[in-house]
Formats: structure tokens, C-alpha cells, sequence
């Protein structure tokens, strides 16, 4: 982090810190925060993911936001979530969320705006550390489809039957984002997608699939309106003091992109304070391209609770390259075995 | 060999304080208003908790409210009553507030006898207290044992 960096974020936190005091005055507003400051290193001669380097770097896994949420009337309210994030170049605020949502009856809602894809099980608080145990989730599989939200409309309705609770979340939109590849940064558009996630859960068991598709522009690689499906499946159990997480992704793309598919398995326990974890996960395509990602990785954390409002991660993540390929590498690194070492501080207030 | 007595001693004697103490510090136990009219078993009390239900089997609000972090009556009720302790349903909500469902999550009212006083004149509220502050001023919904 540059000392510029450092200022401009540490005048955002003040700022960030400082807003639930102006704020709190209205008592129907809430107001939610989450900072995670993260640190991470490999041992690789190449650049990782979102720019894990072979030296100590706070930029990939450094975030802070607030969610602001007020009611309009009764049934309307307004959501919001700013975000200062540690891997863009500055530590601007953006709005990462901004939606109004509509209560229709008592089970089913419609939210407008920009609002969070619901592909992953941790897709709508990918950013919220405290939420999960790892310091970030599996790129295997996240990296699958990168695009975090959208323009669009949503809506959810929720039910249960006996313990189970369950919810449909159909939503239409779309979505435009620069996102940095190997070659260069492309200029990714999605228009008319569609898609759709169920969620099934009760107090220990969740499972969440989803699909999507759309049509994609991308002018850098001549990807022209072309048709893109995703594919997405998870499942938790939360039993006791074991924690079981598993997630599988496919993307069928059109273009010099390959298709890819990624999945991971988590088994981790709670003892006390402390949920030592272990995670193996790969990442592969049957295309043969330079572009192809090709991984297998097995990293082993633990997380432990500081505080009510605070916890610290550590993790060791282990990659080993298939086959030639640079995997989530920007280029190939001289060795195919690399290690990469993360902790963070994460919390909520 | 002496000093092995002792704390045998000790810890015997501390044992039986222990007991004898434990008929006095008395569970927790759920309250609603005192014009509450409702059964609950715990089940629907954790729904209640964890923002699953809205409203009480008999069709009204409900407004769940939370002791202060930290609290005997918090711990007891989290992991006797909703069965997660208090790190897993933390985890929890900051699953559903930050994306977005965080409606329902109880709000912090401070010590029992905080949220007993304003259990008494809330009529939708549902809270948890150690059921010695029990009085004439709410009632009890559910007890745990």
C-alpha cells in the first residue's frame, strides 16, 4: 500500500466510522459495517488472482464498507452498500449495491437497481469476511464467473415446509464491467440475462443451485452478442461442531474464453474460539488454449474469534498448475508448485 | 499429601457450594408482555430469533429483543433455546444482514433487567431474562430447563 493509499483509506474509515453517528439520530435507519484488513504473500514469480504478489501486499484482501438501510413506507425500503476496497487502484467509494425493495404480500419481495448476482452461497457477502472462514473464498470456483452484481431486477419468495426454508430468486438484468485478464483488460458486456437461484436450508443442511443465461459482448476477442450459460450448485451442513462447504460452478462462453468449471470441498471444526479448516479445490476446462486455467490447490486455515465483533484468519494455500497452464496466474510462473500465505483481520459493527 | 487434601477439601467444599447454589441461580426463561396470550415451544422461539418468523403463532407481531453480548442469560438462551451458541448465530446474521435480509434480527436492549422493562411495554415484544427478575409485569412464555 502506497502512503497515499494509506491516507486516502484512513480518511475514508474516519468517514465510514464516523457516519453511524450522524446517522443513528433517525431511528428507522440501519446501518451496518464490515472492514477486513488482510495481508497476503506468495512465492511465485507471478502475479495472483487479484494481485497476490512474492512480497507482502494489503491491496487484494483490504475492504470496508457500510450498508445503509432505511424504509421508504411500509412496504418499500432502500438499500444500499458503499465499498472502499483494498484492489482497486485508490480506495474510492463505490456503490458496490443500491436498490429499492418492494414487499408484495408477506412472502415475496422485488428489489430494482443494482443488485448482488445470486449465483454462490456467499455470493451476496462475497466482500464481508466475518461471514465465512477462509480469508477469501475459493477462486476456484468464484473466479468462475466474475461479476458480482448487476443492473436489473430481482425477486425472491420464501416459504418453508416443516424445518425446511426455502427460496426462488428469478431475476433479469444486465451488466457491464472492465475485468482484467492475462492478455489484457476486456470490456465485458452482458445484456438480457436471465437467471434464477433456489435455496433450501433448515438448521443445519443448505443447498443452493442456480442458472443463468445471457448474451455477451466482449470487442477486445470478437465475442459478438454470442450466447453465455453458468451453472452453479452448493451445499453446507452446519452440524454440531463440524462445518461442511462444498460449491460447483460451470461456464459455457463463447469466444477465445474457455469454458471452465471449478468446485471445492471444506471440512472444518469448531473448538472453542478456534475453526481450523481444510479446503482442496480445482479449477479446469477440456479446452486446449493459451487462456485455459488449469489448478488444483489444497489450503489449510484456521480462524479464530478475537472478540464479539472481531475475528483473525490465517491460511496456507498450496496450488499445484496443470498441464502447462498459468491457472489464475497473469503468466506462467517458473515453478508449477506455489505457495501462498494470508491472514486477515476481519469484523463487523 | 496434606496439600493434596486440602484442595481435594477445597474443590468437595466447592462442589457442594455449587450445588446448593445451583437451585438459586435459576434458568433462563422467555418473556412476552403480560397481555400475551400465546404458547411457544422452542422451536418457534428460535424462529422468531433468527428472523424466520415475524409474528406469534397466534397471528400478531412479533419483536424479537436481544440482552447485551456478554450476558449468562444470552449464552444460556442461544445455546439452550435456539440451540447455536453465540459465535454461529453472529455468523449467521452477518450472512443475512449483508445480503440484505437482515429484517427481523433482535435488537439490543442491554441487561435482564433492561429488557424486562421494556418487554412489560412492548405488547409485540418477545425477550429472554433470568427467570429470578420474573415478575408480575410480564409473562412467561417458555422455560428452559
Amino acid at each position: 500500500m502506497k502512503v497515499r493509499d494509506i491516507k486516502a483509506f484512513r480518511v475514508t474509515v474516519t468517514f465510514l466510522l464516523a457516519l453511524p453517528m450522524t446517522a443513528l439520530a433517525n431511528d428507522d435507519l440501519s446501518i451496518n459495517g464490515f472492514l477486513s484488513v488482510g495481508a497476503s504473500k506468495s512465492d511465485a514469480d507471478a502475479v495472483y488472482y487479484e494481485g497476490i504478489v512474492d512480497e507482502i501486499s494489503f491491496e487484494p484482501d483490504t475492504v470496508v464498507g457500510v450498508q445503509l438501510s432505511a424504509p421508504v413506507t411500509e412496504t418499500v425500503s432502500f438499500t444500499t452498500q458503499l465499498l472502499a476496497s483494498g484492489n482497486k487502484d485508490t480506495y474510492d467509494l463505490a456503490a458496490d449495491w443500491a436498490y429499492a425493495d418492494f414487499s408484495v404480500g408477506e412472502n415475496t419481495s422485488i428489489r430494482a437497481g443494482r443488485v448482488k448476482l445470486p449465483v454462490f452461497m456467499a455470493s451476496e457477502y462475497l466482500e464481508v469476511g466475518a461471514a465465512y472462514p477462509w480469508v477469501r473464498p475459493p477462486e476456484e470456483v468464484y473466479a468462475v464467473v466474475p461479476v458480482s452484481a448487476f443492473s436489473g431486477v430481482s425477486a425472491r419468495y420464501t416459504g418453508n415446509f416443516g424445518n425446511f426454508d426455502f427460496s426462488i430468486e428469478p431475476y433479469y438484468g444486465s451488466h457491464t464491467e472492465s475485468i482484467p485478464q492475462p492478455t489484457g483488460v476486456l470490456s465485458t458486456s452482458v445484456k438480457e440475462f436471465a437467471g434464477a437461484s433456489l435455496t433450501l436450508g433448515n438448521d443445519v443442511f443448505t443447498l443452493r443451485a442456480g442458472g443463468l443465461q445471457g448474451q455477451l459482448t466482449i470487442p477486445e476477442v470478437g465475442v459478438d452478442d454470442e450466447e453465455l450459460s453458468l451453472f452453479s450448485v452448493g451445499a453446507r451442513i452446519d452440524w454440531e461442531n463440524v462445518l461442511i462447504m462444498s460449491e460447483y460452478a460451470s461456464r459455457d462462453i463463447p469466444g477465445i474464453i474457455p469454458d471452465s468449471e471449478g468446485w471445492y470441498a471444506m471440512l472444518g471444526y469448531r473448538a472453542g474460539k478456534f475453526l481450523p479448516h481444510v479446503t482442496v479445490a480445482q479449477l479446469d476446462t477440456d479446452e486446449v488454449t493459451p487462456l485455459a486455467q488449469k489448478q488444483k490447490s489444497t489450503t489449510v486455515g484456521v480462524q479464530y474469534q478475537l472478540n464479539h465483533a472481531a475475528l483473525l484468519k490465517v491460511e496456507w494455500k498450496n496450488i499445484e498448475l496443470q498441464e502447462g497452464s498459468a491457472g489464475l496466474f497473469s503468466t506462467l510462473p517458473s515453478d508449477d508448485k506455489v505457495s501462498i500465505f494470508s491472514a486477515s483481520i476481519d469484523l463487523t459493527f | 499429601m496434606k496439600t493434596m487434601k486440602l484442595k481435594s477439601l477445597l474443590v468437595g467444599v466447592a462442589f457442594a457450594l455449587g450445588l446448593i447454589a445451583l437451585p438459586l441461580q435459576a434458568g433462563v426463561v422467555v418473556i412476552g408482555h403480560a397481555s400475551n396470550s400465546d404458547s411457544l415451544d422452542g422451536k418457534q422461539i428460535a424462529r422468531i430469533f433468527l428472523g424466520k418468523a415475524t409474528k406469534f403463532p397466534g397471528g400478531t407481531k412479533a419483536k424479537p429483543v436481544d440482552q447485551v453480548p456478554g450476558s449468562a442469560a444470552r449464552t444460556d438462551f442461544y445455546n439452550k433455546v435456539v440451540g447455536k451458541d453465540e459465535a454461529k448465530v453472529k455468523a449467521y446474521w452477518n450472512q443475512r444482514i449483508f445480503a440484505g435480509k437482515g429484517k427481523g434480527r433482535p435488537e439490543e436492549i442491554g441487561d435482564g433487567a433492561a429488557v424486562k422493562n421494556w418487554v412489560s411495554s412492548h405488547p409485540e415484544a418477545i425477550g429472554y431474562i433470568d427467570s429470578s427478575l420474573v415478575d408480575s409485569s410480564v409473562k412467561v412464555l417458555f422455560s428452559a430447563e
